[in-house]
């Protein structure tokens, strides 16, 4: 009864109707969450998460096997449940062997974790975001830990050994986990530089970490000249990373049982890399990795906003989510190295979903891309950013703000962009959605709700 | 004025560097380098003297509570002396959030522990029940004039003034100091002590000239600083207005959920 209901309310992904069941039946997630028989994986993560759940829902479905999943992003308690309710039969339940593939926002974790309660956990990594949300990092990380810590049949870990703070959780799950990290970069993938790095400190003994190998922000190899921990070995790593152009990268996938696969992505940055490795390792938990899932994975493509590429009248228009600085850094970093001189659009806004507080454009390195050629603004904090791009470096001249007004600052960034040149977009969430839902009148491109999973 | 130089002390960046606070070394510097004045920044970590003489501006941000402690030893036993005798003697300084509460007699500590600080200000910190999250408008007197300064607070502490202290300014739209009595930040000498990030200099540059202004005078008493265009500055603070005004009255979030 209650999932006929729910249903009525549905409206594409959001998580209504999923609030509106649990304010009914509290116990709706638990209960739910029960029947999907495969059991539950949980993927948590600062940056990547979205990505990461979109691309373990795929692969597990080519691999044969029903999949209940929030694939909108939606990552809440309500989301989640919304997620369920979709997926489930009028009588509520789910087909026989389903698997949730589940993304649970990290600050929800303590809400979450115990109602859901996952055989595997992947975790990410902790990167500083939205503080007027979810405080700091590790006060974070140490309320995700003291949840784990207190489940009943906690979660195998599935962790990101190249964080600290991430490996800091290690205990706190069922068994060794599972460690998965970046052996050796190329040259040709780009790097983001230690200079806004979150995390400078041991979680454990508070000493300064030394790296010898710095992948992005405080992600590493890292050791603990207080404490001596370091970097655990990977279970599944990868080596020999190489860019080919813009959208495509492939690097070497190795198991430290000796497996190895050449994996090849649709998507640049070594955040993806990230992503695809937790993903791949969680799959291998599963008992379904092989060839053929690595082969799906190089047509997979991330979500809206994660790199996007849409023809607009001649102009070649890139996509970009950022919501922290790390995330923006390794964006800009791309930007940077592969379309120099370029001309930028920035979209900022302050609303719930992109953190009220917009300081972190100052700890994001937007100086990398002070080469830029024209850049516009826009957002409900569009002014703040103009004056950011001033301070990277910009000269006044070439920066124009276009206020609040999304669709024209889009008008006004075209406008200034010639045929055949390209135009990078770099929007906060709710700003990505308002300029998605113009382009999407305007290039014909899919609606998100419908894209492919 | 191309001869001048002034140096800036940037106190434990890698510690206390939690809300964008490296924007207001940039803002500074940007806002010097219109009137050609040269800025050199340095670093000082922990084990780092401060050299007498040296700095004409020292910056301290905040920190994430470990990164705090992590520098708390340093700052009370080495440089806290050290740089309450540049301060005594002219340096213009802007300390937020953590480095504001450091600079005062004392803070409360997660726990409910009383810390000594350097108490170069009168001011003492309690720990508040709720957060103070959300845009900030406060109005001040800079120079004799009357301006408005906006920023973004996000701090469990309540600080309050001793009876030797003037505020920054007084609360328009936020909690402030401590969501009581209507005070927001410190100021005494030429040493700002605050809540506002987001961060402050950029957005507000009739603070930032008037820091440049007092280092300027450490450096060369007599020199004044001439007026520049503040296009951009000034649109990103009417944004940043605006926005605080129309969320007044909206439930201020708290802390958790």
């Amino acid at each position: 009864m209650l999932i006929l209901l729910a249903r009525l309310l549905r409206r594409g992904g959001s998580s209504l109707p999923g609030r509106v069941a649990l304010r009914i039946a509290p116990g709706l997630l638990c209960t739910l969450a029960a029947r999907i028989e495969g059991g539950v994986v949980a993927v948590t993560a600062t940056n990547g998460k979205t990505t990461t759940t979109r691309m373990l829902a795929g692969l597990v479905r080519h691999a044969g096997r029903p999949v209940v999943t929030n694939a909108s992003g939606a990552n809440m308690a309500g989301g989640i449940v919304s997620a369920m309710i979709e997926a489930a039969s009028l009588r509520g339940r789910f087909p026989r062997q389903a698997l949730g593939i589940i993304e649970v926002d990290e600050g929800s974790i303590p809400a979450v974790l115990p109602l859901l309660r996952p055989m595997l956990l992947l975790v990410g990594n902790f990167f500083r975001d939205q503080l007027d949300r979810y405080g700091e990092v590790a006060i974070l990380a140490r309320r995700v830990g003291e949840t784990i810590a207190t489940l009943a049949n906690p979660p195998r870990l599935v962790i990101n050994a190249d964080d600290p703070i991430a490996a800091s959780l290690a205990d706190t799950g069922s068994g060794l986990p599972v460690w998965f990290g970046v052996d050796a970069v190329a040259e040709t993938v780009p790097v983001s530089g230690g200079e806004t790095a979150d995390i400078r400190h041991c979680p454990v003994c508070h000493a300064p970490l030394e790296y010898s190998l710095r992948v992005m922000g405080h992600l590493g190899r890292y050791h603990c000249r207080g404490c001596g921990r370091q970097r655990p070995e990977p279970d599944w790593s990868a080596g020999r990373t190489l860019a080919l152009g813009m959208m495509q990268q492939e690097y070497c996938l190795a198991h430290r049982g000796g497996q190895s696969f050449t994996v090849r992505l649709s998507f640049p940055g070594i955040h993806a890399v990230y992503n695809s490795l937790g993903a791949l390792a969680v799959l291998d938990q599963l008992g379904l990795l092989d060839q053929g899932a690595i082969d799906w994975l190089a047509g997979f493509i991330p979500p809206y906003g994660r790199f996007e590429k849409i023809d607009l009248a001649g102009r070649m228009v890139f996509l970009m989510l950022v919501k922290n600085p790390a995330g923006a850094n390794a964006s800009l970093d791309i930007l940077a190295q592969h379309a120099p001189g370029g001309d930028v659009l920035i979209l900022l806004n302050d609303l719930a979903a992109d953190g009220r507080d917009i300081s972190w454009i100052y700890d994001a390195g937007f100086e990398s891309i002070a080469g830029a050629g024209n850049v516009t603004t826009g957002g409900r904090r569009a002014d703040a950013m103009a004056l950011r791009m001033l301070h990277a470096g910009v000269p006044g001249s070439r920066i124009e703000s276009a206020g609040g007004d999304i669709p024209r600052a889009l008008e006004m960034a075209m406008s200034k962009t010639d045929p055949g040149k390209s135009l990078a977009i770099i929007a906060t969430y709710t700003a990505m959605h308002a300029i998605r839902a113009v382009l999407v009148r305007r290039a014909g491109i899919r609606d998100f709700w419908k894209d492919g999973t | 004025m191309m001869d001048c130089c002034l140096r800036v002390g940037h106190l434990y960046p890698d510690h206390m560097n939690l809300y964008g606070d490296r924007g207001n070394v940039m803002a500074f510097v940007y806002r010097a380098g219109l009137r050609g004045i040269r800025v050199s920044v340095e670093p000082l970590q922990p084990g780092d003297r401060i050299e007498p003489g040296r700095y004409d501006f020292f910056f301290f941000g905040g920190g994430q509570d470990a990164e705090q402690e992590r520098i708390y030893e340093d700052f009370l036993s080495v440089k806290g002396g050290q740089l309450a005798r540049e301060l005594d003697s002219g340096a213009a300084c802007l300390a937020v959030c953590g480095g504001y509460q450091l600079l005062g007699k004392s803070y409360e500590a997660f726990g409910g522990k009383i810390i000594p600080g350097l108490g170069w200000f009168d001011v003492r910190t309690e720990a508040g029940k709720t957060r103070a999250i959300g845009n900030i408008l406060i109005e001040s007197d800079i120079n004799g004039n009357r301006v408005e300064l906006a920023g973004f607070e996000n701090h469990g502490g309540m600080t309050f003034l001793g009876p030797g202290v003037s505020p920054l300014g007084r609360v328009l739209v936020g909690s402030g100091n401590n969501g009581q009595d209507g005070s927001e930040g410190a100021l005494v000498q030429a040493v700002v002590g605050t809540y506002l990030h987001g961060p402050v200099l950029p957005k507000n540059p009739v603070l930032a000239d008037w820091l440049v202004a007092r280092s300027l005078e450490h450096r060369y008493p007599g020199r004044v600083l001439e007026d520049v265009e503040s296009r951009f500055e000034d649109a990103a603070f009417s944004e940043a207005r605006r926005i605080t005004l129309e969320g007044r009255g909206v439930q201020r979030e708290q802390f958790g959920r």
